[in-house]
């Protein structure tokens, strides 16, 4: 085998090639006097990028001082969770109402409840609809994250779309 | 401060107390790992009060989402994708170059010391040349400079780095080749040795 270009050590070197390719480089690399020095150099370099990206004392003070243990649930996430849990019981919320108002009341009464519902639920669809975005979005940027964020805002968006077709439906007069 | 290091089996049983809410179990988690995650993003987002930020947003996303965190791979390794793809969000909201760029020049002596007492001309010369490699570092461009965090800070395989950068692995080892010969030029310009720079 000839010398593996500098890619294809560099793979081999972070355990990044498929296991065939490895053995190969491998093998290579063992009785090849220029890999071998391509190899310590890159091992070296790793030990030097290493020592110079590494906390300091003065950073390790400065993380020390921030207490992560004890604000890590005091960020603005939380607060933004709890504001999203709370417009979230607000749709639902809504939803209720209209669904038990809708027959009990006249029709005037329930076209002044429809125009005020209709209002907040428009306004509870952007909201729905950018934290929808938002969540998606979330989800294909961080692959380590789970189904959650999405299915709550497909939760909401369902609960805004459905009692639409759960009103009576007026005939017109002839 | 000191890095704890938890056992496998002391980190699965704080993870599952997590997940069935004990918070004191996760600030335990927290602990072990700030060093890593607040270290990742602070070499990402160069700026000490967003990193603080970004890593208290880092753990409360990953203590809302243990339920999704496999068992068998490393925790660590998971806290830092996420820690890592909030640190990239970030920059990719500001877009801005933070001013607060950080190091402090002497609290490196203490970590050199740790191998015993090294020649004092030698120490100030590797202590410059980290210097030298670290501002180099910040001033590569931002995909570079994200997959040298990802890669010599943080850690992380390729594989995982080519998940969080959205990129093959392929690409994430162009990209960490031009990276490191871009370093070599830079720290060269400025008449930095460069031996384990190949």
């Amino acid at each position: 085998m000839a010398c593996p270009d500098e890619l294809t050590l560099d793979l081999w070197l972070a355990g990044a090639l498929p296991s065939e390719e490895a053995a190969a480089v491998a093998t290579h690399v063992r009785t090849c006097a220029t890999c071998v020095a391509g190899e310590q150099a890159a091992r070296a370099l790793g030990g030097e990028l290493h020592a110079a990206l590494a906390l300091d004392a003065d950073e390790l003070a400065y993380l020390a001082g921030l207490d992560l243990a004890a604000n890590w649930g005091s960020s603005a996430a939380t607060a933004a969770r709890v504001w999203g849990w709370t417009a979230l019981a607000g749709v639902i919320f809504g939803f209720a109402a209209w669904v038990g108002a809708a027959p009990l009341l006249g029709s005037a009464p329930a076209a002044a409840a429809q125009a005020a519902l209709s209002t907040v639920l428009l306004n509870a669809a952007v909201v729905g609809l950018f934290g929808l975005g938002g969540a998606l979005l979330d989800l294909t940027r961080n692959p380590a994250l789970g189904l959650s964020q999405p299915l709550l805002a497909l939760l909401a968006l369902a609960l805004l779309v459905w009692p639409r077709y759960l009103m009576p439906h007026r005939s017109t007069p002839a | 401060m000191a890095v704890i290091e938890l056992s496998l089996d002391s980190t699965q049983h704080l993870v599952q107390q997590s997940r069935a809410g004990d918070e004191s179990a996760f600030a335990e988690l927290v602990v072990a790992n700030q060093s890593a995650v607040f270290g990742t993003v602070l070499r990402l987002v160069r700026d000490r009060e967003v990193a603080a930020e970004v890593s208290n947003r880092a753990f409360f996303k990953a203590y809302e989402h243990l339920a999704s965190f496999d068992e068998s791979r490393p925790l660590r390794a998971w806290l830092l994708r996420i820690a890592a793809n909030e640190a990239l969000n970030e920059l990719r909201s500001r877009r801005r170059d933070a001013a607060n760029v950080i190091g402090g020049a002497e609290a490196e002596i203490e970590l050199e010391q740790l191998g015993g007492p090294p020649d004092p001309g030698e120490l100030v010369v590797r202590r410059e040349s980290r210097a030298a490699i670290r501002d180099a570092v910040s001033r590569l461009p931002e995909p570079q400079r994200v997959a040298v965090v990802l890669r010599y800070f943080a850690d992380l395989a390729y594989a995982d780095i080519a998940e969080l950068t959205q990129q093959s692995v392929n690409s994430v080892g162009v990209t960490l080749l031009r990276a490191r010969a871009r370093l070599r030029q830079d720290l060269e310009l400025q008449g930095v040795a460069t031996d384990g720079l190949p």
